[in-house]
């Protein structure tokens, strides 16, 4: 018996794509508790801490003199779950996803000149979506793993004593892993068509593929930053595209039981076995050396959309700093992603539709520090993100949403030369409705695509630590 | 200090108040039925449930099916096994000349409607199924509609697929009817029938069935009866071969007797309460039959008077064999706390207001059986559907106080569509 590769296995190659990128869609900026604290409105009035070299390239200028270190970790653990509509089967499906621990570290020097320079080790983009094995959508993504390493070099100038610029180039390396079902319902037969017209139910697994790539990519990074009188302050930053070619990714696949059994002579005739023949024994021969689902190689390329954030502080008398950032990435040019396959699958290259949408979000922060108490600083804030996935883009990989991040957090300074940051961010959504199924066509509607609603929340505590040397 | 101290407080308490604000709406698509215990329906069975008449099945007829009506009356969902084209196989549209829909013939086979291949089909009867089928989809009785309806799984193992919290069942008829319609009890090799499932047989698959069905949680359902195949149109008394000359003349065109080659009846026929079945015309056409009509076992020879032909003994075993399957379903229903509907009394109420003719009129080419059974003699059409719907319909109401209103049925006699 032979048959085609048909859309799962396309898609089980496909996705160190939209993994990556769509981790970026839902990046929840928790580089740096002082900047989870105040929601990330730290590109107009950067934090006091070496994260500047992330939120604005040109502040390492405005830390004080010497060697600032910070560093720590986030934990980020992401909630959700997916309740199919009535007629799909009407049921509740919650997700398993591991608790993610992303680092960060920063060392920024500055000495008597006007000059900086630093160094940022951060992780942007990070994903893990993992569903139960019962969960219809396990067939888009079972499990999927995206980390994205930035090594940013950072170099910050005083160009006049208020205005500074600075930037650096970026270093990425990218990790993709994706774990995903094959359903025997979407494969094509010999004859045309799918097994579906033979009746055969979605979520007949017949295997699991598994996929492992990496990739690295190169861009750059630059800010600027100014203080306008001893309250204000502005700032703005362009984090630039970059582009990771997985070219080398791995596939490999195993074959699961369905139990199916071809019940009369004309079914098995039209498939070329004798009726009473387990479907298991002649999808056996698609994983053996000859057959479709063997280990091969697969291409996919993904540009990380460039990101401009800009924003304003105001410092009151009282001391308190208010602070309010406008983001916007450039999601337009994530409209589809090429999947190029190496092996026995190479008819089944294609392209996926994405058709992401440029999106902005609105952050605001404050943090009043306490001269009393050791210096130490209550923060908050508040932020919207615009989910840059369309209707037709809400899928079991990220099932992206617009967001409302609500923050606080503490900076408690000791030692004379340290301060522990805490912070802590809730993202709040309202729900959305998703797909778990593929979008082959331009012309699907989000009426036609989506079966379900998805809720997703997340909740961040982020710890770091602060040296001034 | 003070000062400071509210700040803190204020700064908690706003970030604290928007997130209290925070509500999720979820926005799932789903029915409102009428009762809890309809959120997911299923329909196992046979050919009538699937929706088969006229010796076919295509998405017409698939319609029509009780199953669809009375999910509608629950409110509750529908996904039936749509097949595409002309159907598997296209359904007899004209009697006389046994033309299919859209010129098809009996191996026509269009295959099913991926879109309605979901988790949840609510209408898992399969045509020809017997009460063996429901527990194993490797049969004598399966075939290619086996394969798509239900995908290489069981009728049960489908439906558990679908978690449901209410079952139908109309599984026996199979037990009973090709028997029927050969004019045998036992099998028949040379009929190719399997003759009746003996009750010994038919209790132990029942059983299993029931027992794989139970493990759903807090299952409700209802339990439909085998009807006494000895009613249906297709099997008619041969005495009136001898009594309605206007009858005997229709037999004998549509059996292409001849004044050169006529057929005989002979007078055993009288008062015999024999019936005949209308699948004899097509074996005397084919010539496997002769043109001799006998009321009496064997004679004058075999297999005349035995095969297409059911004396008194023969209705009496069907009759007796299909009161025992009837029993056991009924007591399985009480044990199981589900409803159990005798469909008997709807047939024979059909027949005795001549809905359904004693006698064919292998004349029409329409409505050779009536107005309630299809073009095959032996199946319900959409009239019959919506009457059996609704009788399902009232048992429910009765077993679990609900209040599913029946069908309206239109002029014509069909229920609106749902």
């Amino acid at each position: 018996m032979q048959f085609r590769p048909g859309r799962s296995l396309a898609l089980a190659l496909a996705l160190a794509g939209p993994a990556a990128l769509q981790a970026q869609g839902f990046g929840l900026n928790e580089i740096g508790s002082c900047a989870v604290s105040r929601a990330s409105a730290t590109t107009g009035a950067p934090c006091e801490d070496a994260s500047a070299i992330f939120w604005n390239p040109a502040a390492g200028t405005r830390l004080q003199k010497g060697v600032s270190v910070y560093g720590g970790l986030a934990s980020i653990q992401v909630r959700g779950d997916y309740t199919q509509d009535f007629n799909s089967n009407g049921r509740y499906y919650r997700p398993n996803i591991p608790t993610a621990f992303p680092p960060h570290l920063f060392i920024n020097w500055k000495g008597a000149s006007r000059y900086a320079a630093g160094l940022g080790v951060y992780v942007p983009y990070g994903l893990t979506s993992q569903w139960r094995d019962d969960f219809p959508g396990r067939f888009s993504a079972k499990r999927a793993s995206i980390a994205t390493i930035y090594a940013q070099p950072n170099l910050s100038i005083d160009v006049t004593p208020n205005w500074a610029i600075g930037g650096g180039p970026i270093l990425a390396h990218s990790k993709v892993e994706l774990e995903q079902g094959l359903d025997l319902s979407t494969q094509r037969l010999p004859t045309g068509g799918t097994f579906a017209n033979l009746g055969v139910a979605p979520g007949s697994e017949f295997g699991r593929a598994f996929l492992e790539g990496s990739a690295n990519g190169f861009g750059y990074h630059v800010g600027v930053h100014g203080k306008i009188g001893t309250t204000f302050q502005v700032g703005a930053r362009y984090l630039s595209s970059i582009k990771f070619k997985y070219d080398d990714a791995d596939a490999r696949f195993v074959q699961l039981a369905t139990n199916l059994v071809v019940p009369d002579a004309s079914t098995g005739a039209a498939i070329g076995v004798p009726a009473g023949t387990p479907y298991d024994a002649f999808l056996a021969a698609q994983f053996r050396t000859g057959g479709a689902l063997v280990g091969q190689k697969v291409k996919t390329r993904i540009t990380h959309p460039g990101q401009f954030e800009a924003g304003l502080g105001y410092t009151a008398p009282t001391g308190t700093l208010l602070s309010f950032d406008y983001g916007y990435i450039f999601w337009s040019k994530f409209d589809e992603l090429p999947v190029t396959f190496q092996g026995p699958a190479s008819g089944s290259s294609r392209s996926l539709i994405e058709d992401y949408k440029n999106s902005a979000s609105y952050r605001f922060g404050l943090e009043q520090k306490f001269p009393s108490y050791w210096n130490a600083a209550v923060r908050a804030g508040f932020s919207i993100v615009e989910s840059p996935a369309p209707d037709e883009t809400v899928t079991p990989l990220l099932p992206d949403m617009d967001r409302r991040n609500f923050a606080f957090g503490l900076g408690l300074p000791f030692g004379g030369r340290y301060a522990l940051d805490l912070g802590y961010l809730h993202v709040d959504t309202q729900g959305r409705r998703g797909r778990i199924g593929e979008r082959t066509s331009y012309s699907q509607t989000a009426e036609q695509l989506n079966t379900g609603f998805y809720r997703l929340n997340a909740n961040i505590v982020s710890l770091s630590l602060k040296a001034s040397l | 200090m003070n000062y400071s101290k509210l700040r803190v407080g204020a700064i908690a308490a706003a970030t604290l108040t928007i997130a209290a604000c925070t509500k999720d709406d979820v926005s799932v698509l789903q029915p409102t039925p009428r009762s809890e215990i309809f959120h997911t329906y299923v329909a196992l069975g046979n050919s009538i449930t699937a929706g088969y008449q006229s010796s076919g099945i295509n998405d017409s007829t698939q319609k029509q099916s009780y199953a669809r009506i009375v999910a509608a009356q629950m409110q509750t969902g529908y996904v039936y096994p749509r097949l595409v084209g002309a159907g598997c196989a296209p359904p007899v549209v004209n009697f006389l000349t046994q033309a299919r829909y859209q010129g098809g013939t009996a191996a026509t086979c269009s295959l099913r409607d991926p879109s309605t291949t979901v988790l949840v089909q609510n209408n898992v009867g399969v045509p020809g199924a017997t009460s063996a089928d429901p527990t194993s989809n490797r049969t004598n009785a399966s075939n290619i509609l086996t394969q798509l309806i239900l995908g290489g799984k069981t009728q049960v193992q489908r439906a558990l697929d679908a978690q449901p919290t209410f079952v139908s069942v109309w599984i026996g008829n199979n037990d009973v009817l090709d028997a029927a319609t050969k004019g045998v009890t036992a099998a028949t090799a040379a009929l190719g029938t399997p003759g009746i499932t003996d009750t010994v047989t038919f209790r132990a698959n029942y059983k299993r069935m029931m027992d794989q069905l139970l493990v759903q949680p807090n299952l409700k359902g209802i339990l439909i009866g085998v009807v006494n195949v000895t009613a249906i149109p297709a099997l008619f008394p041969a005495e009136s071969l001898l009594t309605n000359p206007t009858f005997r003349a229709v037999f004998d065109a549509a059996t292409g007797a001849t004044v050169a080659s006529p057929n005989t009846v002979l007078a055993n026929c009288t008062g015999s309460r024999a019936l005949l079945s209308y699948g004899i015309i097509g074996q005397i056409r084919a010539g496997t039959h002769p043109r001799l009509i006998s009321c009496v076992k064997n004679v004058p020879a075999a297999p005349v008077g035995d095969f297409f032909v059911l004396d008194t003994i023969d209705q009496r075993i069907f009759t007796t064999n299909i009161t025992r399957y009837n029993a056991y379903i009924a007591a399985k229903a009480d044990s199981a706390g589900f409803a159990y509907l005798d469909p008997n009394p709807l047939l024979f109420t059909l027949r005795a207001s001549g809905a359904i003719p004693t006698l064919p009129d292998f004349s029409s080419a329409a409505a050779p059986f009536g107005t309630y059974i299809s073009l095959d003699g032996a199946h319900p059409n959409g009239k019959t559907h919506c009457v059996a719907a609704n009788a399902i319909i009232a048992a429910i109401n009765a077993k679990y106080q609900t209040t599913v209103p029946p069908a309206p049925i239109n002029a014509a006699g069909f229920c609106a569509a749902p």
